[in-house]
């Protein structure tokens, strides 16, 4: 029984294999393309080779990097640089958790073109950049060109028409829900809500980021506009209101919905196929709000750099983040990632057939860079972050559209629970 | 003539109508797994759905096994899963053997702790257990996810067999004992092979708990070369981007271990289920 259990307790033990820690480690979010988080991988050992060190690169799914992030933290071994969106940037950086990146900073501004200054917004604290956009995420409003000119009407600028040649398309088709628009409470769902209210002219903060704006006139008739075209109108499907990220994906690419908002993979999706629906898809601009107030209210985010305090080769990280962003390998990562994310040098956009040479990707550098980042209108700080994780926007929509609550009782509601939220922050 | 309950006709239609109900609600997500695995991801996103892959293809079967790390997530988790199942089983048979078998203080304890400890739920220990595996430096190991899952195997187990033990008379201990044996004897010699459908029974659930485990190895493994097919999903999941025919040929290839060792050990199952090990 003895050498039973021994061999037992050898056979665990040799499954362990080496338990070898790495002389630098990089987590990075899983992007949308596996062949673009190998390519990565591979620049992170080529990196380590060149400076003669074992270095590592950890794709980390994009659900699970809090929880991964959490256990690393409070075992005192985080990575020593890590990726994450930016609505939770402030999150680590409020915690002391990371290290300044100016210096890295002043490097990537003097590429020819600069940056897209907007994004750096959502990392600075105390006047320092402590977190750098790695990309820029967009997205765009998917139209079918073919359905829209079917009932003689344009792709649409305004919410107004939008809602128009919805109508007209649903009439046309009244199997489908021809506006597929996102009112869950998904990651997609929050930001299409706020393309919505910034358009109207609506924010949650006012400029100095602390007074709470929320419950305006302009926030109210956004959220009556949804509550007309969902409830009156009967123009999005019902399921939206239960969809996950990828359910305006779905939608669009089964041909049940005429006009989405997404980042461009469903573009991609298309590409690979589906090109008769690709030939008839245009990427637009989200619509322009109404009255003097009405804006184009295009969200931007970014997946943003961080090294962090605790790592023992902060310089060695910084040197990683440099690596990263010279011109040549950084344009070769963007295109391996096959456009879904957009350069942070705006030259680039030019310079890359992908983009340049494609109309579907004609609107691509305005969005990027006329969009209004997480906290608008004020800077982005840790209680933008609070307010997109509480779902406290899509609470309020879901509110209206399958509670019945008034809008104006919602909105009322919303601006409460940013309150309690502020005052916790 | 009595006609009894069961060969009224109309008892039997609403039985077979019944039995059709439960094979749709549990076959029809498996059917639908092997129906879009072999289809093409153009069809996938057909609507209206079809039913039946009108275009048959074996691509995302091969994409999953030629392109992707799929085949060593397969090895990771049956080598965690394997090992998970003898050191649980093992474990739970000397936990058990000596909660029934002999007297010391806090037996009762003992027993009670067992239960505890199965039913904390993982999300409230991944952080500490996480600090315990990376202070053994086990951590983004497959000894680490072994070490994880027998803190939920090991009392799940330790219980059932518990349960198991206690109908096995102790006449047959006492016999082998007269006979100069001693406890590890009986336990090998006596009781072990009284107790075989109870340890099958026990080892079949400490192997689909292990093989089905994901919280745990999302968490505490990094690299590929660590991760196991529950973790290994996620990856064919980006954001919103879900590559439905790889995950689906990956389910049905993920499905098909347990499948095979319980049509193998069904025979056990029922016999260790009704002897007495889950009563």
């Amino acid at each position: 029984m003895r050498s039973r259990l021994a061999a037992l307790l050898l056979g665990l033990g040799l499954m362990a294999g080496p338990v070898e820690a790495a002389d630098l480690t990089v987590w990075g979010l899983q992007s949308f393309n596996q062949d673009a988080d190998a390519f990565i991988g591979e620049q992170v050992a080529a990196f380590g080779k060149s400076k003669g060190i074992n270095a590592e690169y950890v794709v980390v799914p994009a659900n699970v990097i809090n929880d991964r992030l959490a256990a690393a933290f409070q075992a005192g071994a985080p990575p020593d640089a890590f990726m994450h969106v930016s609505q939770k940037s402030q999150f680590y950086i409020g915690r002391g958790l990371t290290v300044s990146l100016d210096d890295v900073l002043a490097d990537i501004r003097k590429v020819p073109g600069g940056i897209f200054d907007v994004h750096l917004k959502t990392g600075i604290s105390g006047g320092q950049s402590h977190a750098l956009p790695l990309e820029v995420d967009i997205s765009p409003m998917f139209v079918r060109t073919d359905l829209v000119a079917e009932v003689g009407m344009k792709v649409p600028t305004t919410w107004d028409e939008l809602r128009a040649v919805s109508k007209a398309i649903q009439a046309k088709h009244p199997q489908m829900g021809a506006l597929g628009m996102t009112v869950s409470t998904s990651a997609d769902a929050e930001g299409q809500i706020r393309n919505l209210i910034w358009s109207y002219g609506g924010t949650v903060m006012a400029a100095d980021g602390k007074t709470i704006v929320f419950d305006s006139p302009e926030t109210r008739a956004a959220y009556q506009w949804l509550a007309d075209v969902f409830l009156t109108d009967r123009i999005i499907p019902r399921a939206a209101l239960t969809w996950d990220d990828s359910g305006n994906n779905v939608a669009y690419q089964t041909g049940r919905s005429a006009i989405v908002f997404n980042p461009p993979s469903i573009y991609y999706w298309l590409v690979a196929n589906d090109p008769k629906t690709l030939a008839n898809t245009v990427m637009a601009a989200i619509p322009r709000g109404p009255g003097p107030k009405g804006v184009v209210g295009n969200t931007v985010g970014s997946w943003m750099w961080h090294v962090t305090k605790a790592s023992k080769r902060p310089d060695l990280a910084k040197d990683w983040l440099r690596w990263f962003y010279e011109p040549g390998r950084y344009r070769a990562t963007i295109e391996k990632v096959g456009g879904r994310w957009v350069p942070i040098y705006p030259a680039m956009i030019d310079q890359i057939p992908l983009f340049s040479a494609n109309p579907a990707f004609a609107n691509l550098k305005a969005l990027a860079q006329e969009g209004f980042v997480d906290g608008h209108a004020g800077p982005p700080n840790e209680l933008a972050g609070k307010v997109f994780d509480a779902n406290v926007l899509t609470k309020v929509m879901q509110k209206i559209l399958v509670d019945k609550t008034a809008v104006g009782d919602a909105v009322a509601w919303g601006q409460k629970e940013i309150e309690t939220l502020a005052k916790s922050n | 003539m009595i006609v009894g309950r069961r060969s009224r006709p109309l008892y039997r239609v609403g039985l077979v109508l019944a039995i059709a109900v439960l094979l749709i609600w549990s076959l029809a997500p498996i059917y639908w797994i092997l129906v879009t695995s072999l289809k093409t991801e153009k069809e996938i996103y057909a609507y209206p759905p079809t039913a039946w892959p009108e275009t048959f293809t074996l691509m995302q079967y091969g994409i999953v096994f030629g392109r992707t790390r799929f085949p060593l997530f397969l090895r990771n988790s049956m080598m965690v899963a394997i090992g998970t199942t003898i050191a649980a089983v093992v474990i739970g048979t000397l936990a058990a053997y000596a909660i029934t078998r002999m007297r010391f203080v806090g037996r009762a304890i003992v027993a009670r702790a067992i239960v505890a400890a199965y039913l904390l739920p993982p999300a409230l220990l991944f952080i500490p257990l996480f600090l315990v595996l990376q202070q053994f430096g086990v951590i983004d190991s497959l000894t680490g996810l072994v070490l994880a899952y027998l803190t939920f195997t090991v009392p799940f187990c330790t219980w059932m067999l518990i349960g198991y033990l206690r109908t096995v008379p102790t006449d047959l201990d006492e016999a082998a004992r007269i006979d100069g044996a001693n406890r590890m004897q009986v336990l090998i010699h006596v009781l072990v092979p009284v107790a075989a459908p109870g340890l099958v029974v026990v080892a079949l659930f400490a192997f689909t708990q292990a093989w089905n485990e994901f919280l745990y190895a999302l968490i505490f493994t990094y690299s590929e070369a660590a991760r196991t097919i529950t973790s290994g999903l996620v990856g064919m999941m980006m954001g919103d981007v879900f590559i439905w025919g790889q995950v689906m040929a990956a389910c049905a290839i993920a499905i098909a271990p347990v499948l095979v060792i319980y049509l193998a050990a069904q025979k056990y199952l029922v016999e260790g289920l009704t002897a007495g090990s889950v009563k």
